[in-house]
């Protein structure tokens, strides 16, 4: 136990009794392959639990285990050679056991590059299940390992013996402890599965805890998995493919009833495919007719299979196609010509048409389970719904150009459909389908296709009823446009049933019916009348779960449908009396009120909302106070606005707010809608804030930015973007400049190999200087010059001066001269026209390339010299 | 306890003399508490193994110290447990010893990986690289050429087999994976890296320039921008942000050229330089600190913002070559090899060796540098043998060797690049091919 820090953490923890595990490590004696390393420090964050392995490490010695006079006798040669990779782990049993005089005792190895082995950890089951099968095994196999080296110790001191038995002990405990570990993930998993259903880590691992045990015990788990994934062929197939393990035939049929006709999943089929000629190839009635009918009969539908396979954009369609003309050929070689002729056109527009589906399809991953979207969506999600997108946009823009439009339809609807069984979650796509479907079905009842049309309209209710049914069980915006299109289709009944079962929903999810009370008694409005829309009122009324909306919404209906004033009214204050606290509702009680042009009673209704009476929360009050200002304003007389003023003033006397701020108040008396009596400076000055608009902008901007999040890869750009910023980032501060220079002089730079380059703004001079090779005088004194640079007085009013071509002075700078300018000295120096024009553009460095200027003059001078004889004005120095 | 320091972490023996206190500390309560519990027997043998002294007296201290932590941690785990199960993503954890990795590995070992396209070259290949999202592969070549790949055209094109019907309709050259090729520069093309997230290219050459390409303009021919060097370039490597380039060169001086500007910065520091000719330069993911490594058997640890050595480990070979250096994802380890044929995991924030990968190299002696990198979810390390011309694989975490795979290489691979993203790689040979290998699932066959 000497080699683990941690262990003895671990065994306080789970409770493992001490010293049975020293009682049962003194039973054993060691394996000749383990060789142990100075110590267990040196990789105290290995993993454990992958099926241990040869790990050879470099340990840095920090802590001896014994005196460092003797060495272990191991190799430390490679673990495999090329040979035999494929027994490369180390198997104990065919390892040749160590000659005694290769052994020498463990606790000297001090050698630090000495590599430590671990052997292979043996796979024990928790402590809770020891009386497990497989734990008998391994410690069985164990044990004939320990009779096997029994005797290579036999003459070994007993010191060697504890130090052995101290490393069994600390292995098997690791053994012991990785695995009761893996059963604490496991458990751990649980956990979070059952906190978070859509934890995909969580199931996986417990996934793959179910794989190893018994179907019969895990069947269950899996029932939960389908239940859970009802969409994800992946699942479906392992458990399935469990069963098949299991043997139970029985099952994997029904199983396969289940899932086979929703979720068209191509690994699926094919494990169902495999499956029947497995377990029905032997059966009399799945054997092969013999005899000629039979025989043509086979030929055809083989030819169908392939014809239809050939016409189906696909990947790998060359084959199937070599495949076909070569079964073709075989079947009739003088018919086969025609034949395949006839097909080819069908096949060169697959081939065509496939090799954009197979850029389209990469990207998409066909078994991702359904979760809900999260937010912010992750990059992996926005890319698969990305690929969904734009499978779906191209096969709507007819890849095959087929005249076919139920083709067409075909392939867009099985799009859809397998996009769903990845991305259930996703509302919109759901109501694509479906209005598509509709749009399908629109066209063919223009062109008279009655049977059809219906056919497609089935097909989108299927759907909906299928999209209520699973993932979008919660969801009222496919409810309702179900609703809307069964309505549409006439089919009132069906339509009233999805608003029953929209509100019967027990479901946590949908915690607030309110909105679909609402719609409910809309519909029933137009299908009915306002009788049964009472009906649903009242419903709504017995429901706890519903809110105030539901008031206000049967109140206006009534007002604006039944144009009854007085029920309107009644509705009102019945939801009044239990909503009185709730500042929306009164405020839509007010707003109806002042509408009606019932100056009195809206009087009424303030006054009594506002009365002392009614335990409204204060800070709700100055809401309503404004609404009683804005009505008075509008319909009341000057006495009145001013009555409610001072009152609506003593309340925020109350709520210590506004304190000596009555122009404040007064700005609310005259504004109208958005227009202010002041300017927005003047406002701000004031201080004024208009509550009212500023809780609405806020919500607004709110969904606002959720929605600009959904905007998405763009997103993703921006991120990685954005990590640049945070990014450290080099600080020259701390660095020393550096060029690096072939044989530079000894000491031009603490670095060798390289010299200081040039400041910053010299290095631009030597860069636009032309190459010094360029140069051939003529040559300043430069003893002279620089004396006539001391003595030279710069004038106050500096000028820039500007010298042409010539040497003449330029002093008034205008376009058209520097043009000239420039193009003259390019006929100059025709090698070095760049910089020319960079340095005219960089006026404000004039002063520093006084240098150059003389240059350049004195080349001026000798171009001109040479090439032509009509100017020969010396040039002026300055 | 005295502690003999191991070569490679000369220059820290603070962190290793605290950890070693440590470690007795903790050794020491052990056989107290074993004392304290009744096992003698044990804890005498564990003293005598241990030469512990002063004597440990019979104390129940560790029990107390075992129940504080795991109330501390049970504490910590109810605190990080809201934004564990938000945040924690496991894939994107990559090899972090810190962390047990309770999902199994996913992604593919290198046996199982095939060669999807084959590009030539008229010389050796040499180098190569993939862009940060692992949709855009370069090679260069001792023809001085670059040839810039499209990883999904390559796919596309061998999904459709390898009997492509010549008389198809569609122009071939639409299709075409290669989709530049850049003759720029004058000599080998010895090092090639891509801008983090803008599309260009940076290519290093023996004729003393690194150049930069706009590769996503059609009419790129030629680099936009060069910088002149005096040396053979041999490696370079860009800043995570793409606005500084780290530059190694036969000389052994580190460059760091600001982008921009081409300006070139060293350290201030004459003593932190390699002795001998640069071989591989890299820059951590988090921009904090990048490695080099040279011929001199040496390998450094940089400052990535004072341009300072902040370690260098000695001998981390054997005292042979150390050929390439390549960061983990989380910047935490460094994976290097050497002409010793050997692979070995450091952890940057003790300086020490966690792992040897061993077991290539067994035919014969390595002649030229190979390179070894992680797979794309750092699961696996490869390493391509150079006499067997064969890839080896190592799990990384518990060095488990994974099947060979045949590389189909008639000279030795010195180069091996892994996509960042996904399981594909590409392999360069002196027989001058570059291979691009790619796991077989993407297609659903």
């Amino acid at each position: 136990m000497n080699h683990s820090a941690e262990d003895p953490d671990d065994l306080v923890r789970k409770k493992v009794d001490l010293n049975h595990i020293t009682k049962m490590s003194y039973q054993m004696h060691v394996p000749d392959s383990i060789t142990v390393g100075p110590n267990r420090s040196a990789m105290p964050r290995l993993h454990q639990d992958d099926g241990q392995l040869p790990v050879r490490m470099e340990v840095p010695n920090s802590i001896r285990l014994g005196n460092t006079d003797t060495t272990i006798g191991l190799s430390n040669g490679s673990d495999f050679s090329p040979n035999n990779d494929s027994n490369h782990s180390l198997d104990t049993t065919s390892q040749p056991p160590m000659s005694d005089d290769d052994y020498s005792p463990i606790e000297v190895s001090n050698d630090q590059n000495q590599p430590m082995r671990l052997a292979e950890s043996w796979h024990v089951e928790p402590a809770t299940t020891i009386d497990d099968k497989s734990v008998l095994n391994k410690l069985q196999l164990l044990q004939n390992r320990i009779n096997q080296i029994e005797r290579t110790f036999a003459r070994r001191d007993f010191r060697d013996r504890i130090v052995y038995t101290c490393i069994i002990g600390y292995f098997f405990l690791q053994a012991l402890l990785s695995d009761l570990t893996r059963s604490e993930k496991i458990q751990h998993a649980k956990r979070m599965v059952n906190e978070n259903k859509y934890m995909l880590d969580a199931w996986a691992l417990l996934i793959q805890d179910a794989q190893e045990k018994k179907i019969g015990d895990s069947r269950d788990f899996y029932e939960s998995l389908i239940t859970q994934f009802p969409t994800c062929g992946k699942f479906w197939k392992i458990y399935i493919e469990s069963e098949i393990k299991g043997r139970n035939y029985e099952k994997v049929e029904k199983l396969f009833q289940r899932c086979l006709i929703k979720v068209l999943n191509i690994d699926l089929w094919k494990c169902y495919l495999n499956y029947v000629r497995d377990t029905k190839g032997k059966l009399p009635s799945y054997r092969e007719a013999v005899g000629s009918f039979a025989e043509n009969q086979k030929i055809t539908a083989i030819r169908k299979v392939y014809q239809k396979g050939i016409m189906t954009p696909m990947t790998s369609i060359e084959l199937l196609w070599k495949d076909y003309c070569a079964y073709e050929m075989s079947v009739n070689s003088t018919l086969a010509k025609k034949i395949i002729d006839e097909r080819s056109r069908d096949y060169t527009n697959a081939k065509r048409v496939s090799k954009d589906f197979e850029t389209l399809v990469r990207t998409i991953d066909r078994n991702v389970p359904c979760v809900p979207p999260t937010s912010p969506q992750s990059s992996e999600e926005l890319k698969q719904l990305a690929a969904w997108r734009k499978l779906i946009a191209w096969e709507k823009s007819n890849p095959l150009k087929t005249e076919d439009l139920l083709l067409l339809t075909r392939r867009v609807v099985l799009a859809y459909e397998q996009c769903l069984l990845c991305l259930g979650y996703h509302a919109d796509l759901w109501y694509e389908v479906c209005a598509y479907l509709e749009q399908v079905s629109r066209t063919y009842s223009e062109r008279g296709d009655a049977l059809l049309a219906k056919r497609f309209l089935d097909e989108a209710a299927t759907l909906y009823e299928r999209a209520i049914q699973t993932y979008m069980r919660s969801n009222m915006l496919i409810h309702f446009a179900y609703a809307d299109f069964e309505e549409h289709r006439l089919n009132v009944d069906k339509a009233r049933a999805i608003y029953n079962r929209l509100l019967d929903v027990n479901e946590a999810n949908l915690k607030d019916p309110t909105l679909a009370y609402i719609q409910a008694m809309r519909f029933e409005r137009r299908a009915e009348g306002i009788k049964s829309a009472r009906a649903v009122f009242k419903r709504a009324r017995d429901d706890a779960r519903t809110n105030h909306q539901v008031y206000v919404a049967a109140a206006l209906m009534e007002y604006h449908c039944s144009k009854d004033n007085n029920i309107a009214f009644n509705i009102f204050n019945l939801g009044l009396k239990k909503y009185s606290q709730n500042i929306d509702y009164i405020l839509a009680y007010i707003d109806y009120m002042t509408h009606l042009n019932e100056d009195h009673n809206a009087r009424v209704l303030f006054e009594r909302v506002l009365s002392p009476d009614n335990p409204t929360a204060k800070q709700s009050q100055p809401v309503i106070w404004h609404e009683f200002l804005k009505f008075e304003s509008q319909v009341g007389d000057l006495q009145s606005i001013k009555k409610v003023e001072k009152r609506r003033a003593a309340l925020h006397a109350d709520l210590n707010e506004l304190e000596g701020q009555e122009t404040l108040l007064l700005i609310d008396r005259y504004k109208f809608l958005n227009l202010l009596p002041c300017s927005t400076d003047e406002l701000k000055f004031l201080g004024y804030k208009d509550t009212s608009q500023a809780n609405l902008s806020a919500t607004n901007s709110t969904l606002l930015n959720n929605g600009s999040t959904m905007n998405n890869m763009r997103s993703l750009e921006r991120a990685a973007r954005d990590r640049r910023a945070v990014l450290p980032r080099p600080d020259i501060k701390h660095m020393m400049p550096y060029r690096p220079t072939r044989n530079p002089l000894p000491g031009s730079h603490s670095t060798p190999g390289g010299v200081f380059p040039l400041p910053d703004t010299a290095l631009y001079l030597v860069k636009v200087l032309p190459p010094s090779r360029n140069f051939e005088g003529p040559f300043v004194i430069v003893d002279e010059l620089m004396e006539r640079m001391s003595r030279l007085s710069i004038p106050d009013n500096f000028d820039p001066i500007r010298i042409g071509v010539q040497g003449e002075m330029i002093r008034n700078l205008d376009g058209s001269n520097t043009v000239n300018n420039s193009q003259s000295r390019k006929t100059g120096l025709g090698d070095s026209d760049d910089e020319e024009l960079s340095s005219q553009s960089t006026a404000g460095e004039r002063s520093t390339m006084n240098i150059y200027r003389l240059r350049q003059q004195k080349r001026v001078k000798l171009a001109t010299n040479t090439n032509s004889s009509d100017h020969n004005t010396p040039p002026v120095l300055t | 306890m005295d502690s003999t320091v191991a070569p490679g972490t000369l220059n820290i023996p603070q962190i290793i003399r605290s950890e070693t206190r440590l470690r007795e500390t903790t050794y020491r309560l052990i056989i107290s508490q074993l004392f304290y519990d009744g096992h003698q027997q044990l804890a005498v043998s564990l003293s005598n193994l241990l030469q512990t002294s002063p004597p440990c007296p019979p104390s129940d201290r560790l029990t107390h110290i075992v129940r504080l932590g795991l109330k501390a941690d049970e504490e910590l785990e109810q605190a990080q447990k809201s934004s564990i199960v938000v945040a924690e993503n496991v894939q994107d954890i990559g090899l972090d010893f810190d962390y047990q990795s309770d999902s199994p590995i996913t992604s593919p070992d290198a046996g199982s990986y095939e060669t999807f396209y084959v590009t030539a070259h008229k010389a050796p290949c040499r180098a190569a690289a993939f862009d940060a999202t692992g949709s855009i592969i370069a090679t260069g070549s001792v023809d001085a050429s670059i040839k810039i790949l499209d990883v999904d055209r390559m796919l596309i094109k061998n999904s459709f087999g390898l009997d492509y019907a010549p008389s198809s309709i569609e122009p071939p050259m639409d299709n075409h994976p290669v989709i530049r090729t850049l003759y720029d520069h004058a000599d080998e093309v010895t090092c090639l890296d891509f801008h983090p997230f803008d599309p260009i290219l940076a290519s290093g050459s023996r004729d003393y320039t690194i150049k930069f390409f706009e590769y996503a303009k059609s009419t790129t021919k030629k680099s936009f921008r060069t910088i002149k060097e005096v040396d053979q370039i041999r490696c370079l490597s860009f800043h995570p942000s793409g606005d500084w380039l780290v530059v190694g060169t036969q000389h052994p001086v580190t460059r760091l050229y600001d982008v921009e500007t081409g300006r070139c910065f060293v350290s201030t520091q004459p003593q932190d330089q390699h002795t001998k000719a640069i071989t591989c330069v890299k820059w951590a993911p988090n921009g904090k600190q990048f490695a080099t490594s040279s011929k001199d058997g040496s390998f450094k640890i940089w400052d990535g913002v004072t341009n300072r050595c902040i370690n260098t480990f000695d001998g981390a070979h054997n005292g042979e070559e150390v050929c390439s250096v390549a960061f983990t994802k989380n910047s935490k380890y460094l994976l290097t090899s050497g002409k010793d044929s050997q692979v070995r995991l450091w952890e940057l924030s003790t300086a020490r060796c966690l792992i040897h990968y061993t077991g290539a190299g067994t035919l014969a002696k390595q002649e030229h540098r190979a390179t070894c990198v992680f797979n794309h979810t750092e699961d696996y390390i490869l390493y391509p043998d150079e006499k067997a011309t064969s890839l080896c694989c190592w799990n990384s975490r518990n060095a488990e060797r994974q099947r060979l795979l045949g590389l189909g290489h008639n000279a030795p691979v010195k180069c091996i690049v892994h996509s960042p993203t996904a399981p594909a790689f590409v392999t360069c040979s002196d027989d001058h091919r570059a291979r691009f290998w790619c796991k077989r699932t993407l297609f659903g066959d």
